[in-house]
């Protein structure tokens, strides 16, 4: 059919008398002039594009007139212009459609329509409605008393209303004359005109449809309007709903103008009011969508597949208030656009038209719509609930694990941001659900998410009906709870959406990542920044890999990305960074992924130096981990909290873990005895903590002979510190140390890595001088300072005071953790009052007033730290507690 | 053990017999609805032509779960077994010990057969290897949760054995042939010891094995979750499947 555009309102191609008389002979007089006047006469009558010509010449259209004038005279006895104007009025091609007549032939519809179709009040034109026409009748009749014996139909308004009564809502006769004043004297019947001519010239019939039309005329310019297609989108009998004011509130609050407005790329500065006119005169029948809660196919899929049967699990036989005779009326899409057929009808028939939203669920979930909500909950929730993030609402999406993934909304639903930000990103919906195999970016008529649902509620869909309906129904009788709880019902399918699945994408990744698929020896550390205990899990992989020198080595890091000082490690042991994928991971879900790990490595042993996430695995799968290799883990000391108890590692882990540990090493024998003492451990699990003290680096430097040059200096004294600038390394001991000796220069080394401190390097006096970082002691200019100073207010065995030492070094430290194993009064000035700064100061004094006899200190103590913490003696220890020892951990039987 | 080339070969016997298993511990009154169920699965079966022997097993039965089987055997041609192992497989290992037909399907002691399930799944593997394992169509699970599992065929695109590591595909509940289950018995179960889940270790094993798992159509098995069942027991008990070569990356590398 041909579509026209909009004719100007003083174009006039007239179907009317000249006199406007309501006298039916002197009408069927003046149509007949009138067409014996033109030239060619049917032409002016039954326009260019009506359906009731279509394809067929004027010559034949004429015919065709004048074969249904003579079927109108013999059926009916109407013989003036009524009988022309229906003639005109049918449109075959809406008939056939709306009606599913494509079995009869075209020439045939008409007197399909006035044998049969008219008693079936069938409408034969998209300007008529015959519920409305048929409403107005029995109020006339009502009004003037007259009775009918049955109910009226078209012929009764043709015989007894059809100057009286305008059929369709949408048509106003005031309006129409207003609109179009060429017509005015021309016309006696001004609906006439528009069901026979105007509709097709796309001449406006109200005031709401002449607010949209300039909507569109002003912001769409190019946009063809077709008026005859809008009125045949309206369901047959509509009219009125249509037109209604509540109805149209509705159907704004449902539209949502920026997933439109994305769907036919309309510029930004497009008003809401333009873009819902476009949608009403041209996008619904394009099959634009109007929201994201309406699917097109969804819809037409399960308007086909309706079944009359419901059984008694199906909740939705609860809102289909429907007769069954009206069913076969409520399923007909016929010429209607399908999201009017659905909003008119589908949903009269309990029809959801998106995949996306679950009856069961959102009633259940939702105390309001279950106890309030009369009508079907998608009503509830198309129109308000999409809007309201907590509302659950589809086994397929979660509002909040989107907003939760997703982070702010951009719109204000989260199916909607999904549709138009998220779209094919890969963004998670809901728990478990990949959605790789689903990607869809036609258009945003559907989505990948929506096409998920579809595909597993067609997948599911066969539990409804046929056999397996009927093995449900049958289990059910044997066993009610079968259909209990009532409410959502998850879909799984494996692997494609279940629990595991992201466990199992997140695998698939590292598996690709990892450098090997069997490694022997496993060292889990946290991360390597410039830590002790990073050092120390340098050192110890070092060792380990010259010990088992036949083995594999991987280090994994599980909890931060640094790698700050690879020059720790070993370059023949494979390194692997782990959390780089677990980012924005559940602890759960770690723990999963790092336990895949190790199984799937199958190594001999493990080491846990430090790493958080390893401890959480050994607390919950320790002890089947120990059934398949050994676990060593590493501590080094505790740590105060805020309020300044006793925690870290040593606390926290220690009980939960110990049982299925093979060794517990630490690096001093202090931590080694508190625990063997605070547990009362037995002899057996006495043995199974283990102590080795970090080896000092290899070097043959002693500052002792240089510092001896200023045993009597009159220059001025330099002490050092280096250490991290946090809160355990006592910045502000330092600093009153520091404050309370104005004449000695504090060098300080170091840096904040845990930004605990309340006091700041900015803070120091101006007798301390922060240098920065190093890379190796020696690069320091220690021959120039007089001692070092270590104020650490807990710690196990610090490296630095064993390099320091090693050196020849005066040391004044605070006597905590495990530094009594290196330092005591023979060898240095300890200080048991470690957050007392007058005595530091004390000690201070002390060596550099007897700074020969410090030098001695220092010299034994550098013979001392050298024996304690030498390579030979850690290798040794290595080797015993790793190869030499016995299982100590109970071996359950797999 | 592994399926033989000369497993493989042997011919399909179109009359196979079924041995159709439900074995029961601590149900109680439970028990007699999935008895029903079976009843009502082998009527069905037997309409069809097919050879069907019932038998239950009680596990450490409880005196309820007794009482729902006093007298049975004499009523309903079911052959009764009692056993003392407290464990799931090792109780399915005796049971098909004990049981003689050709084809052998479970039944746990609180879950429901579909009808049709021992005619489709015997029609199926009446015209597959002998090693085919059927598992059905959809498991439906109620009372304590509300979802179904769509069960995922070894030939189905989406399959992929490293899931594995992650999670069982199917569940106890398959009719295999008796030699399948005689060549890979179910391992103990060890909830003490973190060691559960042996059904899904099963699977990996048969998989492992060159079994072959099928998803029946049109079947469907009814599954109660209990708060108190031993598989909820086993997940909140941190379990652990046993050691399989399917969570080895090895494997996972071969099998890519």
């Amino acid at each position: 059919m041909k579509t026209m555009t909009m004719k100007s309102v003083s174009e006039d191609s007239s179907f009317a008398s000249s006199k406007q008389t309501p006298h039916a002979n002197e009408q069927v007089a003046d149509i007949e002039n009138d067409i014996l006047k033109t030239p060619n006469p049917v032409s002016s009558l039954v326009i260019e594009g009506t359906a009731a010509n279509h394809a067929i010449d004027n010559i034949d259209q004429h015919k065709v007139i004048e074969k249904r004038v003579k079927i109108i005279a013999d059926i009916l006895s109407i013989h003036d212009s009524r009988a022309w104007f229906l003639a005109a009025f049918f449109n075959s091609d809406y008939y056939q459609k709306t009606y599913g007549l494509e079995k009869i032939h075209n020439s045939d519809l008409f007197l399909h329509f006035m044998e049969t179709g008219a008693a079936l009040n069938y409408s034969p034109s998209p300007a008529y409605d015959p519920i409305y026409a048929n409403k107005l009748l029995e109020a006339e009749h009502s009004e003037s008393g007259e009775q009918h014996e049955s109910e009226p139909n078209f012929f009764t308004w043709l015989q007894e209303a059809f100057d009286t009564i305008v059929p369709h809502a949408l048509f106003n006769k005031t309006t129409y004359l207003d609109l179009y004043p060429d017509l005015a004297g021309l016309i006696s019947n001004p609906y006439a005109h528009f069901a026979v001519h105007g509709l097709y010239e796309n001449r406006i019939s109200c005031t709401f449809l002449q607010q949209c039309a300039n909507h569109v005329h002003r912001d769409f310019p190019d946009t063809e309007i077709n008026l005859e297609a809008f009125f045949g989108s309206i369901p047959v009998g509509h009219s009125e709903i249509f037109a209604n004011h509540e109805t149209q509130v509705t159907l704004k609050n449902i539209f949502m103008p920026e997933l439109y407005s994305a769907i036919i790329s309309a510029a930004e500065d497009v008003s809401e009011e333009s873009l819902y006119a476009h949608f009403l005169l041209h996008g619904v029948r394009s099959g634009n969508r109007p929201c994201v809660l309406f699917h097109e196919q969804w819809y037409l899929d399960q308007l086909a597949k309706h079944e009359t049967r419901i059984r008694s699990r199906d909740l939705v036989a609860d809102f289909q208030d429907v007769h069954p005779d009206e069913l076969e009326s409520l399923k007909n899409m016929g010429a209607s656009a399908s999201f009017f057929h659905w909003f008119f009808k589908g949903i009269k028939l309990g029809i959801v038209c998106s995949p996306l939203f679950d009856t069961n669920q959102y009633l259940y979930s939702h105390a309001d719509i279950l106890n309030r909500w009369k009508k079907h909950p998608f009503l509830h929730f198309i129109e308000t609930g999409v809007k309201e993030p907590y509302r659950k609402f589809s086994p397929f999406f979660d509002s909040s694990h989107y907003i939760k993934n997703a982070g702010a909304l951009v719109h204000n639903s989260a199916l909607l941001d999904y549709v138009l930000e998220s779209n094919n990103t890969g963004m998670p919906t809901v728990p478990g659900l990949m959605l790789d195999d689903f990607a869809y970016n036609e258009s945003f008529n559907s989505s990948t998410i929506e096409e998920a649902a579809i595909f597993f509620l067609n997948r599911t869909s066969k539990l409804k009906s046929g056999v397996l309906a009927d093995m449900v129904e049958k289990a059910t009788e044997l066993e009610p709870q079968i259909v209990r709880p009532y409410g959502a019902t998850q879909i799984r399918m494996a692997p494609v959406f279940h629990p595991s699945s992201e466990a199992l994408n997140d695998s698939r990744a590292i598996v690709s990542k990892l450098p090997g698929t069997q490694y022997d020896n496993i060292i889990l550390i946290p991360h390597c920044r410039l830590a002790g205990s990073a050092n120390v899990a340098g050192q110890f992989t070092s060792t380990l890999a010259t010990l088992l020198s036949t083995e594999s080595v991987l280090v994994i890091t599980t909890d931060l990305a640094a790698f700050d000082r690879p020059d720790w490690f070993p370059e023949d042991v494979h390194l692997f960074d782990l959390s780089e994928h677990l980012i924005d991971r559940s602890q759960e879900h770690k723990i999963t992924l790092l336990l895949d790990i190790i199984r799937g490595l199958r190594p001999k042993r493990i080491y846990n130096i430090n790493s958080n996430l390893a401890w959480h695995l050994t607390k919950s799968f320790g002890k089947q981990l120990s059934v398949w290799m050994e676990i060593f883990i590493y501590l080094f000391c505790w740590d105060r909290d805020a309020k300044g108890n006793k925690g870290g590692y040593p606390i926290q882990w220690f009980l939960p873990t110990f049982d299925y540990c093979t060794r517990v090493f630490t690096d001093n024998t202090v931590l080694r005895d508190e625990l063997r003492d605070r547990y009362c451990l037995t002899d057996t699990q006495r043995k199974k903590i283990v102590t080795l003290h970090t080896p000092a680096a290899e070097h043959d430097i002693s500052y002792t002979a240089a510092l001896g040059s200023r045993i009597n200096t009159t220059s001025v004294r330099r002490i050092f510190w280096s250490g991290r600038f946090d809160r355990q390394k006592r910045l502000d001991v330092l600093f009153a140390v520091a404050s309370r000796l104005p004449d000695i220069e504090f060098w300080v080394w170091g840096k904040a890595v845990l930004n605990d401190s309340k006091v700041l390097s900015d803070a120091a006096p101006s007798n301390v001088q922060l240098m920065g970082t190093y890379s190796s002691l020696d690069d320091l200019p220690l021959a120039s300072c007089d001692l070092f100073l270590y104020t650490s207010g807990w710690d196990g065995l610090p490296i630095i005071l064993i390099d320091v030492a090693s050196r020849g070094i005066p040391i004044v430290a605070s006597e905590v953790g495990g530094i009594s194993d290196l330092i005591s009064s023979r060898t240095a000035w300890p200080i048991k009052d470690y957050a007392n700064p007058d005595a530091y100061c004390d000690a201070i004094s002390d060596v550099l007033d007897n700074y020969s006899v410090a030098l001695e200190k220092a010299s034994k103590c550098s013979d001392h730290a050298k024996e304690l913490c030498s390579q030979q003696r850690y290798f040794a220890n290595l080797r015993s507690a790793v190869l030499d020892s016995e299982k100590q951990t109970h071996k359950a039987t797999n | 053990m592994k399926i033989t080339e000369q497993n493989q070969k042997q011919a399909t016997k179109k009359s196979f017999s079924v041995g159709a298993i439900l074995t029961v511990h601590a149900e109680g009154a439970m028990a007699s609805v999935s008895y029903n169920s079976l009843l009502e699965c082998c009527n069905y079966a037997e309409s069809k032509g097919i050879t069907v022997h019932k038998m239950v097993v009680l596990d450490r039965p409880t005196r309820q779960t007794r009482a729902v089987f006093d007298g049975l055997s004499e009523i309903e041609n079911t052959t009764v077994l009692e056993t003392d192992f407290g464990d799931q497989g090792l109780v399915r290992n005796k049971a098909v010990e004990a049981c003689s037909a050709d084809l052998i399907a479970f039944l746990d002691g609180d879950d429901l057969w579909g009808e049709n399930w021992l005619h489709l799944a015997h029609s199926q593997l009446c015209n597959r290897k002998v090693g085919t394992i059927a598992h059905p169509e959809f498991n439906w699970f109620f009372q304590g949760t509300s979802s179904i599992l769509i069960g995922t065929d070894q030939s189905d695109p989406n399959f992929s054995s490293d899931f594995l590591r992650f999670g069982n595909y199917w569940d106890a509940m398959c009719m295999a042939h008796r030699s399948t289950y005689l060549n890979n018995p179910y391992c103990k179960r060890a909830i003490k010891e973190g060691f559960a889940f042996e059904d899904w270790h099963w699977n990996c094993e048969t998989y492992l094995n060159g079994h072959v798992h099928e998803i029946v159509m049109d079947s469907i098995h009814f599954k109660r979750r209990r708060a108190d069942s031993q598989t909820i027991e086993a997940s909140t008990n941190r379990s652990l499947m046993p050691q399989s070569e399917i969570t080895s990356y090895r494997f996972t590398e071969r099998s890519v």
